[in-house]
């Protein structure tokens, strides 16, 4: 737990025919993380490149048709359902799924089979979108009709006077009135009907001047053209032209955008043949659809009743159609869960082969792969199982072999533990074998936490909340929680201990949503006629105001909530306290350098890293320590005792004016000459970390170099296939040779973390003092909202009024405190882990690769 | 100024653009890519680039035009989403970009109209940056005029359309014609955008490469212009000028120009396009453009070390648009089995 898991590395030689199968069962299993042997060929020349290929076709296809399936099948809970039904299938049995997802179907057979379907899915769509859009026409078509009427009889009368003024001289009104207007059809089944009945109408009638005929163009366009569009009409036109235009009540749906767009109905007066095929054009251009207008009323509703009865028509195909893409899409949501299940596992076998050499001569694929010490039984046994399976002639074989290269890490986490590692993790992955500090953090961090959130009312809110996410944890572990649930979710144990550390620190500090709880009777009691109280047991002298013999037992005495140096009193004590546990926990963080080096023996880091550290920081944050203690202890009140020594004029004193020390500051005999000591021992230690490692260093290159080896291949490494790849092999020779020589770049490392560190023991010291001052931040909000919400509702003694000011105040609580305030607590204790404990001895380096390993 | 202003309006976007310009394809890419042996080997390649999730979604075996497609639709989309986040002055500035691609559409239009090519097939030729209002009216036109009192009016290029107005019949030589005079009025109005109602970084950054774009024309103009019967008081009058451009000796001379060998003389003044036209005659294989193209790259690139400026914008759709041009060039190579060719691209980074 401590410190990462064993891993090795294996070689595993696999037939040929074995492969797939075996990295199937140990992906299955979860066991081993390969490693990527071609790491500098491209994706084409690797040797499945085909297989990844058609995966990722198949995802593509499957991608469509589930798209397919969620826009068109008749209700979306249909999906859902069926989805949801194949999902429960799965879960339900783990062979059933096994045998369905993976044994039965061939990527070749999907392939066939979801080519299949897309092709008849496209073809339904086509068919569809053809059906559609006649719809869309007929009904547009209807429209026109209907609302053209009303512009058309309207227009009439107009187009009198434009003949009359306009182009158009000496036409009879009843000629105009008459067969004067032309209607436009377009269309193959009106074609050649209007034809036919303009000819005879022509020849009926016997005259049609052709000048005077006035065109209508009647048809359909976009709303948002329709403003540039007749701008361009009056332009072509010169003004000889005349347009009228309805919007269309409802918006008709646009095929080729696949949106709804709203639409109007526009008729189109205009004189003379040469403008109409310029129009035309402009219609075309401006995508308006044109329609057949006939200009008698008769012709125009036998249009209509058409128009109706053909739309019956369609609308009857277009429910068969309907139905018959549901069934096939109803069972495209049956399979495609198991269907992208299956591609997805399958992409990843590939990509994972990819990873592995091929040796031609002997005709196996070599894989290397780390793997947990524990588990090398269960690989071997997955292995065997996939050679079973496969029917392979000869077994694969899996070998140990030596390395020198740094393996992954791999802590083994329980769902407990899990979110402490991920919080430390997002720092930075520890490398092979170091220090872990999760486990120091399952008791820190919530404690940390605590210190700023110390409220046994807050406390025991977010355990109860805590709890129930807990409870609930086996139902929510598959449902799509929203963000910020998932995060609960996910941090449910870390917010439990949370709850549960504020609840303790709110016992110490008395507190219950700002309310002290009088458990074990303050020890304190008011006298009249003095200033100050004074103890239960010990108030002989009211006027003295001594302190009580019999100490309350736990936490703070409720009198202090009420007492007038209250503040004066808590701020001394947090801030005391708070650098109490900065000296603790980065002690601990020094020592756990020390168990690093120790670890890896490194006596040199030892002697010349944590030895001095330690020196330092206890020589001045330790000796603090004590100090405070000591001054804790001192009982100030007892006759002959003098006033109580400023820790900082000592401290100060201490830098400012070394060996001497006014016997006002002292807190026992010979301090000035600790003082002295442990001043010398902190000075010395400087250069110390600064030189000592670095010299060392250079000694001990510069007497290696005369008889310096060129390093040899162990005999594993001769074995394996002579196609190791080259940048590997290189940087591998490269690594001693970095070694030699740059001393410069030690000696600069190390001062930098030299005055990191000596600077940071101030400033890290100092940080740790957060902690008081978010702890005074939330206890005196608290106070606020309960003073001046709550007390304040309950003084008016109106109900209503108490009413309201305890909603005011819970609701101020919740999304203050309990949200706001512990993200804010979580945060600054996130920050003293992170920075402050973790700099001492983790991810120095910053060299740790996570164990990722193939999980299917 | 720039620095204390510039990132209230523009820092993200400029961000934005610095960060899409790093996932430009090198030339590592390029070589992979010329390695190629059918499009779909360059999905394969191209799948860890920004284009993966463009193509994912394109049916198997890839086609040119489709790849084109997928492509284009990138580049639309960072386009117009840069657009719409974009305020005042460099709004203005990025649809002065779309302007060249409205010019080109409606010259291409022009010529088809001329051939009688089908309109919807011209259409979907046209760049969608480059659309407008009533473009596809453009077929109902017979004469300059027509076309700038019915349609261009109400576009941005009216304005540039002033000395087109004079050209009377719509031929393909006119139609070249009205081309680079809207290029010439197009490039004059950008700059004094950039320089004057700019200023500032983006002055000086995008002087630069305006100044190029228009010596570039005014180098292709003469050499497109030699064998035909171009007179050459009408070539001096297409020359687009902008300050900081080529000299007016050379401009001379170019207009003056009678053959390669004379525009080559010309060129001799200025050490810069003296370089570029020697290296495109000693390198059989890269003509004249490709050497342009590679310098305009250069300085595209050079625009990206200063900061606070638009020109990046300018720069970074310039770079796309040239890397779309490499992979359909690439895609066509190997489409048509070309191997040796496909490596014949202009890098951008």
């Amino acid at each position: 737990m401590f410190r990462s898991e064993d891993i090795v590395l294996l070689r595993v030689y696999f037939q040929r025919t074995a492969a797939h199968d075996c990295v199937e069962e140990l992906g299955r299993r979860g066991l081993v993380e390969f490693r990527d042997l071609n790491a500098n060929t491209s994706a084409l020349q690797r040797t499945f490149a085909a297989e990844l290929k058609l995966c990722d076709e198949l995802q593509r296809k499957l991608r469509f048709l589930s798209e397919q399936a969620n826009k068109y099948l008749p209700s979306e809970k249909t999906f859902t359902t069926l989805a949801a039904q194949s999902q429960q299938l799965i879960e339900a049995g783990p062979g059933y799924s096994r045998v369905q997802a993976t044994d039965t179907v061939t990527l070749e057979d999907l392939n066939g089979q979801l080519r299949r379907l897309e092709a008849d899915l496209e073809e339904m769509n086509l068919h569809w979108d053809a059906l559609q859009s006649e719809l869309i026409t007929i009904r547009e078509h209807g429209y026109v009709l209907e609302l053209g009427e009303a512009i058309f009889s309207e227009a009439r009368t107009q187009r009198i006077s434009v003949s009359q003024y306009g182009t158009l001289p000496l036409l009879e009104s009843n000629v105009l009135t008459g067969e004067d207007v032309i209607s436009e059809r377009r269309g193959p089944p009106d074609d050649s009907e209007s034809a036919g009945q303009r000819v005879e109408r022509g020849q009926g009638q016997g005259y049609t001047p052709v000048n005077a005929v006035l065109n209508v163009f009647a048809g359909t366009i976009a709303a948002k053209h329709l403003e540039a569009f007749s701008r361009m009409v009056f332009r072509v036109s010169r003004g000889n032209c005349f347009l009228r235009w309805v919007s269309i009540p409802e918006p008709i749906f646009d095929i080729e955008r696949n949106e709804s767009v709203a639409k109007t109905v526009f008729v189109l007066f205009f004189p003379g043949q040469h403008l109409r095929s310029k129009l035309t054009r402009i219609c075309e251009g401006f995508g308006a659809t044109r329609y057949p207008f006939p200009d008698s009323t008769g012709e125009r509703d036998r249009l209509k009743t058409e128009l109706v009865i053909r739309r019956q028509e369609l609308e009857a195909i277009i429910e068969t159609t309907q139905r018959q893409r549901a069934d096939v899409l109803g069972e495209v949501a049956t399979n495609v869960t198991f269907w992208t299940e299956k591609v997805a596992k399958e992409k990843a076998i590939y990509f994972t082969l990819d990873k592995l050499n091929y040796d031609v001569s002997e005709r196996v694929f070599v894989g290397e792969c780390w793997c947990p010490r524990a588990e090398i039984e269960e690989a071997r046994a997955a292995i065997h199982i996939g050679d079973i399976r496969s029917n392979a002639q000869a077994p694969s074989i899996m070998e140990e072999c030596a390395t020198d290269e740094a393996p992954p890490t791999f802590f083994r986490c329980n769902r407990f533990t899990a979110v402490w590692q991920d919080i430390v993790e997002a720092y930075g992955i520890a490398a092979y074998k170091e220090m872990n500090p999760a486990p120091w953090s399952i008791a820190t961090f919530p404690f940390l936490f605590a210190i700023m959130f110390g409220d046994v009312g807050h406390g025991m809110l977010m355990t109860v909340a805590a709890l129930y996410v807990v409870f609930r944890e086996r139902q929510w572990r598959y449902r799509k929680l929203g963000d910020l649930l998932q995060t609960m979710y996910d941090g449910r144990y870390l917010i439990l201990m949370m709850g549960v550390f504020s609840m303790f620190t709110g016992l110490i500090y008395n507190e219950c949503f700002g309310v002290p709880i009088n458990l074990f009777g303050s020890t304190w009691k008011w006298v009249d006629g003095s200033a100050v109280a004074c103890g239960i047991d010990h108030c002989e002298q009211p006027k003295l105001g001594m302190p009580p013999k019999r100490t309350y037992p736990f936490g703070f005495d409720p009198a202090w909530k009420i007492a007038e140096n209250s503040l004066t009193m808590l701020n001394s004590f947090k801030m005391k306290m708070s650098i109490g546990f900065a000296v603790a926990q980065m002690t601990l963080g020094i020592i756990l350098s020390y168990s690093n080096a120790r670890y890896f023996a490194q006596s040199l880091d030892i002697w010349h890293v944590f030895v001095p550290q330690i020196l330092f920081f206890l020589a001045i944050f330790g000796y603090l320590l004590l100090l405070i203690f000591l001054k804790w202890s001192t009982d100030w009140n007892a006759p002959g005792a003098s006033s109580p020594p400023d820790l900082k004029a000592v401290l100060i004193a201490m830098f400012m004016s070394p060996g001497s020390l006014p016997r006002s500051l002292r807190l026992f005999p010979g301090q000035h000459v600790v003082q002295l000591v442990l001043l010398a021992i902190a000075i010395v230690t400087v250069p110390w970390m600064l030189l000592a490692k670095p010299l060392v260093l250079r000694r001990r290159m510069r007497t290696q170099r005369p008889h310096a080896y060129t390093p040899l291949h162990n005999g594993d490494r001769r074995d394996a296939p002579a196609n190791l790849n080259s940048s590997e092999a290189e940087s591998r020779k490269a690594e001693p040779h970095e070694s030699v020589g740059n001393f410069a770049e030690i000696f600069v490392n190390n001062m930098i973390h030299t005055i990191e560190f000596v600077l940071g023991a101030i400033s890290n010291t100092a940080s740790y003092l957060r902690l008081w001052a978010l702890s005074l931040a939330h206890a005196e909000l608290t106070d606020v909202f309960l003073q001046k919400i709550l007390y304040t509702a309950l003084a008016t003694e109106n109900v209503i009024a108490t009413m309201i000011g305890f909603v005011l105040w819970f609701g101020l609580t919740v999304g203050v405190l309990m949200l706001m305030e512990s993200l804010s607590a979580f945060l600054h204790a996130l920050r003293l882990h992170w920075v402050e404990f973790q700099n001492k001895f983790y991810n120095i380096h910053g060299s740790g690769v996570k164990f990722t390993p193939l999980r299917l | 100024m720039d620095m204390l202003t510039f990132n209230a309006d523009n820092g993200y976007l400029e961000a934005v653009v610095r960060g899409l310009k790093a996932s430009l394809l090198r030339r590592q890419d390029y070589t992979n890519l010329a390695q190629c042996e059918s499009p779909e080997d360059m999905r394969t390649i191209l799948n860890s680039s920004d284009y993966g999730l463009w193509l994912q979604n394109e049916p198997a075996p890839l086609q040119t035009q489709a790849l084109y497609d997928c492509l284009m639709n990138r580049l639309v989309y960072d386009f117009r989403s840069i657009r719409g986040q974009s305020y005042a002055p460099l709004s203005t500035f990025l649809d002065y970009v779309t302007y060249p691609y409205m010019i080109d559409n409606l010259v291409l239009l022009l010529m088809g109209v001329l051939r009688n090519r089908d309109l919807s097939e011209l259409l979907d030729k046209c760049h969608p940056l480059g659309l407008f209002e009533g473009i596809a009216t453009l077929t109902a036109i017979h004469s300059p005029e027509e076309l700038y009192r019915e349609i261009l009016v109400d576009t941005p290029l009216a304005p540039y359309f002033a000395e087109c107005v004079n050209v009377h019949d719509l031929t393909e030589m006119n139609v070249e014609i009205i081309r680079n005079l809207l290029y010439k009025a197009y490039l004059t109005d950008f700059y004094q955008l950039c320089v004057e109602r700019i200023g500032g970084m983006t002055g000086s950054i995008m002087a630069t490469l305006i100044a190029f774009e228009a010596d570039r024309r005014v180098i292709n103009i003469t050499l497109n212009s030699l064998e035909t019967s171009l007179r050459k008081d009408e070539r001096m009058m297409l020359f687009p000028r902008v300050p900081g451009g080529l000299d007016d000796e050379i401009i001379q001379r170019l207009g003056r120009a009678d053959d390669l060998q004379a525009v080559a003389m010309a060129l001799d003044l200025s050490s810069t396009y003296r370089a570029l036209f020697q290296r495109a005659a000693e390198r059989g294989e890269y003509s004249l453009e490709d050497q342009f193209l590679e310098f305009e790259m250069k300085l595209l690139r050079e625009s990206f070390d200063a900061q606070f400026h638009y020109g990046v914008f300018y720069a970074y759709f310039r770079m796309l648009e040239q890397e779309i041009r490499n992979l359909t060039w690439i895609a066509e190579c190997i489409t048509q089995k070309q191997f040796a060719h496909a490596s014949r691209v202009v890098p951008i980074l």
